[in-house]
């Protein structure tokens, strides 16, 4: 469905802002942290706020692409309302820079000796590649500003998808970890062949992509282009929404502030309206997300928090039911240890599909490269590598990086469904009627960082140089003068006569041949030599970060699934000793006993209902 | 001189080839292109500004323009003595010609319903001075979307690619495919050159110039005044941006130079007519911060309030696709500077355009040596019509081979492609003084093939200076030539000055 919106329409308000969702999620996270520290139930607490600040923290990350000078930093700048990223007519952005949200502004350089503070202008230098120091990663920068609040970070990358056709390896990598992609195209034409296929990798990977037409202010003619590309889009089954927007007046509109000039030029940029459709197809449906995952991950935890009060109450309010609550004692005891049970199961099916994953990707990998290089060898056997070398090189490094963003893109499919399956082994009706459903599953992030890949090492191309010619000419020369020259002496002429020197011109000259054919033999070989390191260096390199990266997912994973394991238990020994402790004791304790856990359980299932509320 | 030694070579082709048609007609073509203007084509990508950059050229609107893609059939236009257009067909139909429309000052061509899959090219046969010296070629945007139009475009401009053709391949096909009527130098149209190496060589060097090589190349930064947001200082910012990546040697390889144009402003500068200067004096009447304020952008300046601009949403809908809005923000400051007619008006946008700088361009370092760009585009040809056909009916095998050994000797022997080739090796040699490369550009004919204008001197200067000029010249590149400190790439370029000056010295 396409629903093209006007620059000019309005701003909606929507009824449920995705703030709302988030503070809602948030509060309810504080309040089960609270009460899980009254009830004496620390390890709930701490673990309860690191998962569930996991959960809370990622704000949806909007991916900003485009070719180059298509006004990505502008419009960047612009929807959040500050000069963030360095704009300029000529220089273009070469560092991505992620904005997002922060109390305090603050810019951080990250490269692979780390993150350092730095000032504005170091920033922009940095970001628009004139820094003194290069090899940074990318840029962080913090600010304050109402779209970021509402969990939304903005990622400025560098131009790519231009005429080349292919869209950057490095912009097709970060697709994974996006939540959506926006896709700035010059509003004066029509979309380009490159930017179409960007279009389609990002719709297979992300679950919203929207295309912003730049510049509306310099063309007249931009809702003519947003229909032709709106029907292009459709004709070729992509659900890609065009808005048109214009940085430059959104500029302008910052300038006269709280005019009715300036409101009337901030409508007429389709800023505000980017915006709104931001939050509306990316924070809300996130801070929903969000939301409900805080609310099963919370509803969980309480469940077997709330399996200690449950026992105690019925052993206090019917003290002579002791038959039951032994039953019910047992019950706890065994859900307990069947836990423990499946802690063994999911266990063999995390470290199984680990392996199982890390074999899969290496191959892969391997399959890739090799057939790379295949296409790279047979290439080379017909052409001198010493005139193609300028090209071929950069085409060797963006094949073998094409080849390791495909594996790390299905390597990331393949660890979501990893920890899925995992998950399936807790989504089996748990303790208390419990809500059923998948447990939340930690974001495990799986990205390329193709920065590792090493470089294409320079192949021995020199060729034969006149004076090498010479000297390898005259050596063939010498043997025809002196072979001849021998033989022709016996008939009386001297050593060197027009026949031996004829004979050593033409022993020369194919010696000079022969050794040219010998040098292009040896450079072709030296070339093929070349690109096979090149491709074991970069097997080697991507294995090791591969097998890193898998590591790190089966660490967080485990930690994760261990401590559910944990809290389930914990409460079923709780409820035993609760229940224990509740059988003996006086009429007057006993009464006040009652009161205070039916008073917790109230709470307890307070919560519980906030939770399904939120989910 | 190469002119005549290709002219004998194709004369001995044809002989050879009499009694191929397909083969005969090619080189035909290119024997009679060899006396005739040069073949500019206008390559680059989609909306870059290639058919507006053609109007601008030739001074009247024969080019479509417009917001969905415009060209999507390689069309050429030549001088004639009368308007005709003309259909090629792809399958052998015979040639139709169609209807010469005008509506609204602009030429419109009704292809009658034919679909462009089935179209070879169109002919635009146009009285024009402009096309005397040039017949221009506008070819469809290289990035287009559109199935199959992307691939014309490309199939176009790199005929001079001497790939051999598949085994079997029917002659007839093999020469469509690769049509005779390629082009002899291209205007490479870019809106920007990021991401420098990777775009640029994906765009020009690997497809658009193959066979045409970077001596006939001159890339054109189009659509200069939208750089840094259409402000009035755009083009200077353009100017500037076109310096930078004239000293980027990584790009030196693959152009002779970079020129900046603001092609809307020059073709409505050469077109405009007298209802627009008064539109855009009316407009500049108003007060100034009124005028600034509508000229915010393009829906602002159609949503106008009738005092502020006068006539309905389509005059003004017209104006601002003639101008643009950067054209009307600076044409009204023009107005107001003091540009009191139409006359004067276009006079001072054309200035302002670069569409002189440009001409002057393509006039010194393109048609000046248009004999060497003739003769490189029909040597190519001969060296694919030999692969095509390797055994012609009247010369036999025999007849081929000593061809092939003639091309190889003109190729060889001529000095002038070596000359042209120097001149691109030469921004990437990093020769010594920036007066020394510059000496050596004009040397080797950078400024033009006249001995004058390579000796940097008047056209009328006695024939003793510029001798005394000459020999002076001689010693030092002979000097530097063989200087054994630099580097292979300068002294290669030092030895073909020393040939270019001996040139000289040899026609005095």
């Amino acid at each position: 469905m396409h629903r093209p919106s006007t620059a000019g329409e309005p701003m909606t308000t929507t009824t449920a802002t995705p703030p709302d969702a988030r503070r809602a999620a948030a509060k309810l996270l504080d309040d089960a942290v609270a009460l899980a520290r009254e009830l004496d139930r620390d390890d709930v607490a701490t673990s309860l706020a690191r998962d569930g600040a996991r959960l809370l923290d990622p704000g949806a990350r909007v991916l900003v692409v485009g070719d180059y000078k298509q006004g990505k930093s502008s419009l960047v700048d612009a929807l959040v309302g500050a000069d963030v990223c360095p704009v300029h007519a000529d220089v273009a952005t070469a560092l991505p820079t992620v904005v997002r949200h922060g109390e305090e502004p603050s810019a951080v350089l990250v490269g692979p000796h780390g993150r350092v503070d730095v000032t504005p202008s170091r920033l922009a230098g940095a970001v628009t590649g004139r820094d003194d120091e290069p090899g940074w990663g990318h840029a962080e920068v913090a600010l304050d500003a109402p779209l970021l609040a509402d969990g939304i970070t903005l990622v400025d990358t560098p131009g790519a998808g231009g005429p080349g056709g292919t869209p950057a390896t490095r912009v097709l990598t970060e697709l994974p970890a996006a939540d959506a992609v926006l896709l700035l195209s010059d509003a004066s034409r029509e979309l380009a062949a490159g930017e179409v296929e960007l279009l389609r990798a990002a719709v297979a990977h992300v679950p919203t992509v929207l295309v912003a037409l730049t510049r509306t202010d310099l063309h007249p003619a931009w809702r003519e282009v947003r229909d032709l590309d709106t029907a292009l889009l459709a004709e070729r089954g992509l659900a890609v929404e065009v808005v048109g927007v214009s940085a430059e007046l959104a500029r302008h509109a910052r300038g006269r502030w709280g005019t009715p000039v300036g409101d009337e030029l901030a409508v007429a940029s389709g800023i505000p309206a980017l915006r709104e459709l931001l939050r509306r197809r990316i924070a809300e449906p996130a801070g929903t997300r969000t939301g409900r995952a805080v609310g099963e991950h919370v509803a969980g935890v309480l469940a077997s928090v709330r399996a200690a009060p449950a026992a105690e109450l019925a052993a206090l309010e019917a003290p002579a039911r002791v038959r039951e609550l032994d039953e019910a004692l047992r019950a706890a005891t065994e859900r307990a240890a069947a836990t423990k049970d499946r802690s063994a199961r999911w266990q063999q099916t995390l470290a199984d599909g680990v392996a199982d994953l890390s074999s899969d990707i290496e191959w892969d990998l391997r399959d890739r490269v090799r057939q790379v290089v295949r296409t790279a060898e047979e290439t080379l056997e017909t052409v001198d590598p010493s005139r193609v070398w300028d090209q071929f090189e950069p085409w060797l490094a963006e094949e073998v990086g094409r080849a390791a963003a495909t594996t790390y893109l299905w390597a990331g499919e393949r660890t979501w469904w990893l920890a899925e399956r995992v998950a399936a082994h807790f989504a089996e009706p748990a303790a208390d009627g419990a809500p059923p459903g998948t447990a939340p599953v930690p974001a495990g992030r799986f990205s390329a960082e193709l920065s590792v890949l090493p470089a294409v090492p320079p192949p021995d191309l020199d060729r034969l140089r006149v004076g090498q010619a010479l000297v390898v000419g005259l050596r063939g020369s010498y043997s025809g003068v002196v072979m001849v020259g021998l033989v022709s002496t016996l008939s009386g002429l001297a050593l060197i006569n027009p026949f031996s020197v004829g004979a050593g011109v033409l022993l020369g000259g194919r010696t000079v041949r022969e050794e040219r054919r010998r040098a292009l033999r040896r450079r072709q070989l030296d070339a093929r030599r070349v690109v096979r390191q090149y491709a074991e260096e970069v097997q080697f390199v991507l294995g090791k970060h591969t097998k890193d990266m898998l590591r790190e997912v089966q660490r967080t994973l485990r930690d994760h699934f261990t401590g559910r394991a944990e809290e389930v238990t914990m409460g079923a020994a709780a409820a035993v000793k609760a229940a224990t402790a509740a059988r003996d004791l006086d009429a007057d304790v006993r009464r006040r006993r009652t009161a205070a856990v039916r008073a917790r359980l109230e709470r307890i299932d307070g919560l519980l209902a906030r939770c399904g509320a939120s989910s | 001189m190469i002119a005549e030694r290709t002219r004998a070579v194709l004369d001995r082709a044809l002989a050879v080839y009499a009694q191929d048609p397909a083969a005969a007609a090619v080189l035909r073509a290119h024997r009679d292109r060899l006396d005739g203007p040069l073949r500019v084509a206008l390559a680059g990508t989609l909306k870059a500004g290639k058919s507006t950059l053609l109007n601008a050229l030739v001074g009247e609107q024969i080019a479509p323009t417009g917001t969905a893609e415009c060209t999507r059939v390689v069309t050429t236009y030549r001088d004639a003595p009368a308007a005709r257009i003309t259909a090629e067909h792809r399958d052998g139909t015979p040639d139709r010609e169609l209807p010469v429309v005008h509506r609204r000052g602009t030429l419109v061509i009704d292809l009658a319903g034919t679909p462009v899959e089935r179209l070879r090219g169109l002919r635009v046969d146009w009285p024009s001075a402009s096309l005397r010296a040039v017949t221009l070629v506008d070819t469809p945007g290289a990035d287009s979307t559109r199935p199959g139009i992307a691939g014309r475009a490309r199939a176009f401009l790199s005929a001079g690619d001497t790939a051999a053709p598949a085994e079997g391949a029917d002659v007839a096909t093999v020469l469509d495919a690769a049509p005779d009527d390629g082009a002899d130098v291209v205007l490479h149209l870019v809106r920007h050159l990021h991401g420098a190496d990777v775009a640029f060589a994906e765009t020009v060097g690997e497809r658009a110039a193959r066979g045409i090589g970077p001596a006939g190349t001159v890339a054109v930064l189009s659509r200069a005044d939208e750089i840094g947001g259409g402000r009035l200082d755009a083009l200077v910012t353009a100017a500037q941006v076109a310096r930078r990546y004239r000293a980027d040697p990584g790009l030196r390889r693959h152009c002779r130079t970079v020129v900046p144009v603001a092609g809307l402003l020059a073709e409505t500068a050469r077109t405009l007519r007298g209802s627009e200067f008064a539109a855009v004096r009316d407009l500049a009447a108003g007060a100034r911060e009124d005028v600034e304020d509508v000229l915010l952008s393009a829906d602002r300046f159609l949503e106008a309030p009738e005092r502020l601009v006068a006539g309905d949403h389509r005059t003004r809908r017209a104006l601002l696709d003639r101008f643009g809005v950067h054209g009307l923000r600076l044409a009204t400051t023009l107005v107001r500077r003091g540009a009191a007619d139409s006359a004067g008006l276009a006079a001072e946008l054309v200035r302002r355009s670069g569409l002189e700088e440009l001409r002057a361009v393509v006039g010194t370092q393109l048609v000046a040596h248009g004999d060497v760009f003739r003769a490189r585009a029909a040597l190519a040809a001969l060296t694919r019509v030999l692969r095509a056909v390797p055994a012609p009916r009247a010369g036999g095998e025999a007849g081929a081979a000593e061809l092939a050994g003639a091309v190889e000797r003109v190729l060889t022997g001529a000095h002038e492609f070596v000359e042209q080739d120097a001149l691109v090796a030469l921004h990437t040699a990093g020769l010594g003084g920036r007066g020394d490369a510059e000496e050596a550009r004009r040397l080797l004919g950078g400024d033009g093939p006249d001995v004058t204008a390579r000796l940097g001197v008047p056209p009328d200067a006695p024939a003793a200076d510029v001798r005394g000029l000459a020999l002076d010249a001689l010693a030092r590149w002979r000097r530097a030539g063989e200087d054994p400190r630099a580097e292979r790439a300068c002294t290669d370029v030092a030895r073909v000055v020393v040939r270019s000056v001996e040139g000289i010295l040899a026609e005095r």
